[in-house]
């Protein structure tokens, strides 16, 4: 059973952002990921599986295969219901399983809206079909409530009234003039759509609309839909699968042509099930992905199914080679999703392990393995570890293929300086996952991180840590909890990394019962100012940034000095002058 | 009321016994201190711990693409000859290296103290050896670290920043230190 991957963390992160009903609310209704809105297929179902079972997969799987049994059903029984043929609908059904573009759809949780939407899609053809063999009230109402909840579900809903059109034109073309208010509001979600979903500014969600890349989208699509070709792993195919692919392919179009010459309409409806789910993705030509076409061979399977049914004879050889070769695929993908997201568990397990047996401590990983940055770390995983700081060890980024479209695992490598002064100091561990499980090989690392990188200073230092003690000069107090007090005036020595650009400060004054007003606070680097800034009384978080001033040289030690005034004077004359409470204060 | 007596002893001490706290079972964690090893197959997910920096993944189980910039942590011998032990990395370099890079030197240092640097000029395998000062390997693990001047720009013929192909590096064992230091 796959475990998790990649955008499954955002969603099994998303209880944490809830603390009223205004959270709640916003994390079901928010435009997330992309734009989308999906409270049925993401939002509910995180949420729910993930209160009630934690980081578990397997109540997630077990939705997931539930669906599908259901799938199966409305699929068998709505070919049964509308040809007659309940041997095209058992063959149906099960062309569309075995085919390898639902191999990720089933195994990778965040795609399980591929699988709940063809369940709408299906309800809502069922409860059309009945309306238009009976004319039931009833039936019409279940359609609008499945065409509304699939919004919910999927934006791709938006093409449902295209294949309620086609069930409609195809079997009872008098009865069309219900169409328009279902195209009308599938219009008005697609602007209403558009106008929420944020551009992701990502080459690869570009959207391309000439004809000739929608084209070629489709012609790679429709080749992918056979389940044994995929553009992103196999280029150079060997004879035996261009053979099972040429075969498969020549049986799917033989048994529509076939449909079609005996007048048989499924076939038509088959197609247009196909061309108007894949439609809205088919812009999208930096994105094929096969899991996208979870839903459209569904009406490749339909029509061939019934094909199959009616000659079955003649369907053996396709229908077996295609099964095989699919099932082969489908099989391959599995497992290696399977054997991704293993990876992803024993890390996480690790990194959970290793925080239980060093509490507080941060735990820096080396030799990270590319799939388990893109896997886990990439989607902040480790923040379902209340309390646990987890970052790449120096050079730990290295070794990370790139997909900037994607992330920077740059930021989640801890600096030099700071990783020679945690480790040395005890704060932090450094772990390895290279050969199975969770190593900690801090000893290792200390002797090579003090011999190389402990002479550099940090470049951002936390004030409230013992480890960066040395780099703090003149005007601190002593470390108090979590954090460190500022006097009026104090001095940090740091060292600016290749690009730096920024002094920045994070400080905290508490709550002062408005004493002593806004609060100036001026920097200077080397001498020469960087900024000055005022903190409203009411504001206790003080964030502040600016540029370095032109002309220091950054290859050596930079002093950044922090004047604040007014100061509080703590148990009046005589006492403490406290200025701000310090968190991290360097360059970047 | 003796047995009474007895009854309540012994479910006080049960109690006891199960409010102990078990030690904690690790399943996904060697918190122990690794065992370095003197000399490291890289493709060895055994001491792959021991390559701290600048080794990319393996490929055909036997060997890694190394960044311009790399570090192995390694054991020292036990017994190491006055004049020091000989250190090895078994490398290649590919034609299409040379083809972009026609000459690069290749620095070493043992524990922070720089050794003879090596010119490859030359497609194919390759095998460094020098000798490693005793008085650098006192201690009970060394850094070596490797670097070269010029290497495979990123964008070049890959992504990453690429130095050499590496098999193999460690602390020659079993003979004593042949030859001197380059």
């Amino acid at each position: 059973m796959a475990w998790f991957a990649m955008d499954d963390f955002a969603w099994l992160g998303l209880r944490q952002q809830i603390y009223d009903w205004k959270d709640a609310l916003a994390a079901l209704l928010s435009p997330m990921a992309q734009g989308t809105i999906r409270p049925f297929s993401e939002r509910i179902y995180f949420l729910t599986l993930e209160w009630l079972f934690g980081i578990e997969a397997l109540p997630f799987r077990i939705v997931g295969f539930a669906t599908q049994l259901l799938n199966l059903w409305l699929v068998l029984r709505l070919v049964e219901r509308v040809t007659g043929s309940r041997a095209g609908g058992t063959a149906a059904a099960l062309l569309w399983i075995v085919n390898s573009a639902l191999a990720v759809s089933m195994s990778w949780t965040s795609a399980y809206n591929q699988i709940l939407w063809p369940c709408v899609m299906l309800a809502g053809c069922h409860a059309r079909w009945t309306w238009l063999e009976t004319g039931s009230r009833r039936a019409r109402v279940t359609e609008w409530v499945c065409f509304l909840l699939g919004f919910g579900v999927l934006e791709l809903q938006v093409v449902y009234p295209a294949v309620a059109g086609a069930l409609t034109l195809l079997y009872h073309r008098e009865r069309w003039r219900d169409l328009p208010p279902l195209f009308a509001v599938a219009g008005a979600y697609a602007v209403l759509n558009r106008s929420i979903a944020k551009p992701s500014g990502s080459a690869v969600y570009a959207l391309h609309w000439d004809l000739p890349s929608l084209l070629q989208t489709f012609g790679t699509y429709l080749r992918m839909a056979t389940g044994i070709w995929r553009p992103d792993v196999v280029r150079e195919m060997p004879g035996i699968w261009q053979a099972a692919e040429w075969t498969a392919g020549i049986g799917l179009a033989a048994a529509i042509t076939w449909l079609l010459w005996r007048r048989e309409r499924w076939a038509l409806f088959g197609m247009a099930w196909f061309a108007a789910t894949l439609a809205p993705v088919l812009p999208l030509k930096n994105h094929v992905s096969d899991y996208y076409l979870t839903a459209p061979v569904l009406g490749l399977a339909m029509a061939a199914g019934l094909a199959a049914a009616r000659k079955p004879a003649w369907a053996i050889v396709p229908v077996v080679v295609y099964a095989a070769a699919t099932g082969w695929v489908s099989r391959a993908t599995t497992l290696y999703n399977y054997e991704r997201a293993e990876q992803n568990r024993a890390l996480f397990a690790g990194v959970r392990e290793a925080a239980q047996l060093h509490p507080g401590k941060t735990i820096l990983l080396t030799a990270v393995s590319s799939d388990q940055y893109w896997g886990l770390m990439n989607d902040s995983a480790f923040r379902l570890l209340e309390g646990v700081n987890v970052q790449l060890a120096p050079g730990g980024d290295a070794n990370i293929i790139r997909h900037p479209e994607l992330g920077n695992p740059a930021h989640w490598v801890m600096d030099e300086g700071e990783a020679a002064a945690n480790v040395s100091a005890g704060e932090a561990l450094v772990y390895s996952p290279a050969g199975g499980k969770l190593r900690n090989v801090t000893a290792i690392w200390k002797n090579h991180l003090l011999r190389n990188m402990g002479r550099r200073l940090a470049a951002v230092v936390d004030a409230a840590k013992a480890a960066y003690a040395s780099q703090l000069g003149e005007g601190w107090h002593a470390v108090d909890g979590a954090i460190r007090w500022a006097s009026g005036r104090v001095t940090v020595r740091v060292e600016a990394r290749p690009g730096a650009q920024t002094v920045m400060m994070e400080a905290f004054r508490p709550d002062e019962g408005g004493r002593r007003g806004p609060v100036t606070v001026e920097a200077l680097v080397n001498g020469l100012p960087a900024g000055r800034w005022e903190s409203a009384h009411d504001r206790q978080e003080v964030l502040l940034q600016g540029p370095l001033p032109a002309g220091l040289d950054l290859g050596k030690p930079l002093t950044v000095e922090v004047r604040i005034s007014p100061v509080l004077q703590e148990g009046g004359a005589g006492g403490r002058a406290l200025g701000l409470a310090f968190g991290k204060i360097g360059v970047r | 009321m003796r047995r009474v007596t007895m009854a309540a002893v012994a479910i006080l001490a049960l109690s006891a016994m199960a409010g102990c706290k078990k030690k904690q079972a690790t399943q996904y964690v060697d918190d122990g201190n690794a065992q370095l090893a003197i000399a490291v197959r890289v493709a060895d997910p055994k001491t792959a711990i021991q390559l701290v920096r600048g080794f990319y993944d393996v490929e055909d189980n036997a060997w890694r693409w190394t960044a311009p910039k790399f570090a192995v942590t390694l054991r020292p011998p036990n017994d190491v000859a006055p004049e020091g032990a000989k250190l090895f990395l078994e490398y290649a370099v590919p034609d299409l290296f040379l083809q972009k890079v026609p000459e690069t030197t290749l620095t070493v240092t043992v524990g922070g103290k720089a050794l003879a640097p090596e010119k490859i000029q030359k497609a194919g395998a390759g095998r460094l050896e020098r000798l490693a000062p005793a008085e650098l390997l006192k201690s009970d693990m060394v850094t070596v670290e490797f670097s070269l001047d010029k290497y495979l720009e990123a964008g070049s013929v890959d992504q990453r920043e690429l130095g050499l192909i590496v098999s193999a590096v460690g602390f020659q064992t079993g003979q004593a230190a042949a030859s001197p230091a380059k």
